[in-house]
């Protein structure tokens, strides 16, 4: 794994940006940080459903809501959060939703998710818009449930849109992003169609007979804006933010450059820190990580995966966190120290220490054939937890390096 | 330094537990080019504290092929010379990855204690958890507590422990090419083990031109004389002692050190049959031979090749050197296996080949399979040898691939080199390394 | 079309490991490759090289070849449930593209020494 590399010319007063870390995210979170951090968009802190229950969302311009499971969203932000949410975004928020974080704004009768009926429009991968014969062509694999209805999947990967709205990459209107279960959208009055799927390409991986993938994407909406008061909903079926995708993460940055700053918030100026971070510190986490790190890699080799929520987990994931942050872990180590408070530091090491005993107690209990589901989903959550407090002392790194050279 | 390498030195004060960090200097590897040319020079500036260096060598853990060297230099306790010791199989690779290309390590420690070296960080643990344990428990107590099965242990036994002559310091379960005692040296510093785990990235000056010139040069070597021929046997069969059929029934494989196209090294199964395919219900179910003197020995006192690869396993679990076991044993009349088995604690006395060169006689002293043009009256073999050698270990080349390979030439390793590292180096840096080494 | 490993000539070299690693990182490391020599088992002697394809784990093992699906543990009580269409690439191993950007093709079969990986 390389360094990561990061933007040479990073903007003076970027939005403050929260990313949603809580319940029902997966780790495709980590794919706006990579956006965020190649862009040199720096003042970004990570925030989950019981902050935002607390007003979290009073101290961000825009809110990147990215994918893994809507229920578990929703039923965790509940009513209070909904409703903060749907505050946060009056008052001028800028809210990006991907995939899972697309899914959410839109009308649905189910539970927990009626409580985010903002954008009133139909999506075309769902049943009810299939025949008889078609419903039976769906693997198992393809779908998810959804009341007596199921939302399905036709194609995963690269799919070919347009993009509207003047938005454009490379003077071009046709751009490719990966759809991984993001929504299919039929056109309605109460959005706006900035992206349409035109079609495939040789990358596709078509889930379903290519006719009917066809039938359910072509022509209908990828992704959207939706202005509510003072602020916008830009939501996204295919991943706009997947770091393999320079081009649509352009679109996606251009987006929250433009929009992302209505909420006339100051953006972070940080002090240059009082007392440089010890040395000592980040030699800690990079014993830890590295601990951590290295058991992970040897659980890749086993043949184990974990069900946690309804979602299959598998060992190669633990390692997707460990990596974001291993890649940045040179840059804080060599640069000029940032603020955190002792008792932080303390918590941080804790926590990563953690991290590496639960992990070879995974090991070993898988070495005595025991189950290590209960151990697993444990682990995820920290590793949220870890990875986000990490990434939060870089993000802050950046920007002090930011105001700084620019002072 | 920028390429082929982790860029760091670690200076390890056992006395003091103090550990520290310093950059590779450019300077150093223009000069030294690396392995050997290095941790000599690393030796010479840290002498008085009677260290213990380890290294790689310039493609340690490349594509580079048999690039599978790394090495400990230290002083021979018993003869007093700076000498070097190859680390193969997959430690040589696993320390390039660790972090750090050279580690000294100095000082005496007050207590037991081991070394644990891993992405860039090094650290000294107390060891009393292991300090006594054999050399195979002790490198399962360390992986189990980490949880990593791929930590390579350098590591000593009984006999390094108790300051026996012939301590060996092994590797993971296995016998190492030290044929120096250096196990003697590690236990005299309390220094149980050298634990290395990394996972680091190597980044190269001009990838595409340095890895296209190693897959000519693998071309080259891979259809070479030994083609089609495998294992320790082999080995021993073009040294002129045919022990071919004698090991052939317990052989249970042949496995190669990183990336190198000759696998030196045969398992045998000693308690399963040597056909069973499927993984072995049997935790302990063999032994792999690393080093074709230990089996001649044993062979030549007349024991089966079951027996011998016993008594081999029996030694890398004390961590004694086998040739120095079968030698002084046959020499003392013992030849039954039990016999043997107790003797370990007792084996002393001078050895009668005890090497003169600074490289270890585990890699046999004349070209192996390959024809290098030598004359054949034998005039030239053992400057031939020591060259060669001098080459292996400056590169971080398989000490005993670098034998049968022609085709690894010096102007080429120079070549791959300047690509691998964008540093100009010349045949007269490389004279003058290869000098100061043999001095 | 995919690799193909024949365990039976395979001496657990590393090199096709370390092959495809530098066609992932344009570097020497062994983090991204998605062909792996299994080592954990040292005592042994049992090692396996493992293929990750774009939909299949292939498991070269001495007694045979396992095909896999990806993300399938090979133990029918643990695999039930739904695959699912919208799990995330997790961009760590990507799958055996062949090698398919080098004029030569893939890395791993010609740096292995032995012969042991063809394209079949
Ligand atoms: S063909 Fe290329 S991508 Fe596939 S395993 Fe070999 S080196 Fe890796
Ligand atoms: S390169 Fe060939 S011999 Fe070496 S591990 Fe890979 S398949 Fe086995």
């Amino acid at each position: 794994m390389k360094e990561f590399p990061s933007s040479p010319n990073p903007p003076l007063s970027p939005p403050k940006i929260g990313i949603f870390v809580g319940a029902g995210a997966s780790h495709s979170w980590l794919w706006f940080v990579d956006l965020l951090d190649q862009w040199g968009l720096n003042d970004v802190r990570f925030i989950n459903e019981k902050e935002i229950l607390i007003g979290a969302l009073e101290g961000v311009d825009s809110l990147m809501m990215s994918g893994g499971d809507t229920f578990a969203m929703a039923r965790s932000l509940g009513a209070e959060g909904s409703r903060r949410l749907k505050h946060f975004i009056e008052e001028g928020g800028l809210y990006i939703g991907t995939c899972a974080g697309a899914y959410l704004p839109l009308r649905s009768s189910m539970a927990f998710l009626n409580q985010f009926n903002w954008i009133n429009v139909k999506i075309s991968n769902i049943s009810r818009r299939l025949s008889e014969s078609e419903r039976g062509l769906f693997q198992e694999h393809a779908c998810t449930p959804y009341g007596c209805e199921f939302v399905y999947h036709v194609a995963r990967e690269d799919v070919l849109l347009e993009m509207e709205g003047g938005h454009q990459a490379n003077g071009s209107k046709k751009v490719i992003a990966p759809l991984y279960g993001g929504p299919s959208m039929l056109p309605s009055e109460d959005m706006q169609a900035i992206a349409t799927y035109r079609g495939f390409t040789e990358k596709t991986k078509f889930l379903v007979r290519e006719d009917l993938a066809e039938k359910t994407l072509h022509g209908n909406i990828a992704a959207s804006r939706k202005r509510m008061g003072k602020g916008y909903l830009y939501i996204f079926g295919p991943h706009f933010e997947h770091p393999n995708y320079p081009e649509a993460n352009g679109i996606l940055a251009r987006i929250i450059l433009r929009e992302g700053k209505n909420r006339a918030t100051r953006s972070f100026r940080p002090e240059p820190p009082s007392s440089k971070t010890g040395q000592s510190f980040f030699e800690e986490w990079r014993r830890e990580l590295s601990h951590s790190r290295m058991v992970a890699f040897g659980l890749e080799m086993l043949p184990i995966r974990w069900m946690i929520g309804n979602k299959w987990y598998e060992p190669e994931k633990i390692r997707v966190f460990l990596e974001a942050l291993w890649r940045r872990l040179n840059y804080l180590e060599s640069g000029e120290g940032v603020d955190v408070t002792p008792e932080d530091q303390k918590g941080m090491i804790n926590r990563l220490k953690e991290t590496t005993g639960l992990l070879r107690t995974m090991k070993k209990e898988h070495d005595r054939a025991q189950s290590t589901n209960g151990l697993a989903e444990d682990l995820f959550l920290l590793l949220k937890k870890v990875a986000s407090d990490f990434l939060t002392i870089y993000f802050r790194a950046k920007r002090t390096e930011t105001v700084r050279a620019q002072a | 330094m920028e390429y082929l390498t982790s860029n760091k030195v670690a200076i390890v004060d056992l006395g003091t537990s103090k550990i520290v960090h310093e950059k590779l200097d450019e300077a150093l590897v223009r000069e030294k080019i690396g392995g050997a040319g290095v941790t000599c020079e690393l030796y010479e500036k840290y002498k008085e504290e009677d260290p213990i260096i380890l290294g790689t060598g310039l493609f340690t853990g490349t594509l580079v092929p048999a690039s599978a060297l790394s090495m400990i230099t230290a002083k021979n306790p018993s003869t007093g010379k700076v000498c070097h010791a190859p680390l193969t199989l997959y430690a040589g690779m696993e320390m390039k990855y660790s972090g750090f290309d050279y580690i000294v390590i100095k000082g005496k420690a007050p207590k037991p204690m081991y070394l644990w070296v891993h992405d860039g960080i090094a650290d000294i643990h107390d060891a009393k958890e292991i300090w006594g344990k054999n050399v195979w428990d002790a490198t399962d107590s360390i992986r189990d507590s980490m949880g990593d099965a791929l930590i390579q242990v350098l590591g000593i036994g009984k006999a390094g422990e108790s300051g026996s002559d012939f301590g060996q310091v092994c590797i993971n379960y296995w016998a190492s090419g030290d044929r120096w005692g250096f196990g003697k040296l590690f236990g005299r510093k309390k220094l149980k083990s050298v634990a290395l785990r990394g996972m680091s990235l190597l980044e190269i000056a001009d990838p595409e031109g340095f890895v296209q010139a190693c897959k000519e040069l693998l071309l080259a070597v891979k259809n070479g004389p030994f083609a089609g021929k495998q294992g320790i046997a082999e080995l021993s069969a073009e040294m002129g002692e045919d022990i071919r059929k004698w090991l052939e029934p317990i052989i249970h494989r042949h496995l190669s050190c990183f990336n190198t196209p000759f696998p030196t090294n045969t398992f045998v199964f000693l308690d399963e049959d040597p056909k069973h395919l499927k993984e072995s219900e049997k935790n302990e179910p063999g032994f792999l031979i690393t080093d074709v003197y230990g089996l001649l020995g044993f062979n030549k006192m007349g024991l089966s090749a079951q027996d011998s690869s016993a008594l081999l396993r029996e030694c890398a679990r004390a961590g004694i050197d086998a040739v120095a076991v079968a030698e002084l044993n046959q020499k003392a009349g013992m030849t039954q296996l039990e016999e043997i088995k107790r003797s370990f604690g007792d084996v002393k006395g001078p050895l009668e080949h005890l090497s003169k060169e600074p490289f270890s006689p585990w890699a046999p002293p004349a070209p192996m399979f390959a024809d290098f043009a030598l004359s054949p009256d034998g005039s030239q073999t053992a400057d031939w040898w020591k060259r060669r050698q001098a080459m292996a270990y400056i590169f971080g080349i398989h000490p005993i691939f670098a034998l049968m390979s022609p085709e690894l030439t010096e102007e080429k390793l120079l070549e791959l080199a300047t690509m691998g590292t964008g540093l100009e180096f010349t045949p007269e840096t490389l004279e003058q390394v290869v000098g100061d080494i043999l001095k | 079309m995919g690799i193909q490993i024949d365990l039976k000539k395979c001496v657990s070299c590393m090199a096709c490991e370390m092959a495809c690693g530098y066609h992932r990182d344009e570097g020497f490391a062994l983090l991204s490759s998605c062909i792996m020599v299994t080592r954990g088992r040292e005592k042994k002697d049992y090692s396996a090289v493992v293929l990750k394809e774009e939909e299949n784990l292939v498991i070269a093992r001495p007694e045979g070849v396992e095909v896999r699906k990806l993300g399938s543990t090979g133990k029918s009580d643990q695999d039930k449930g739904r695959e699912d269409a919208s799990a995330k690439p997790l961009l760590l191993r990507e799958p055996c593209d062949l090698c398919s950007d080098r004029k030569d093709g893939p890395l791993c079969l010609q740096f292995c020494p032995v012969n042991a990986i063809s394209l079949g």
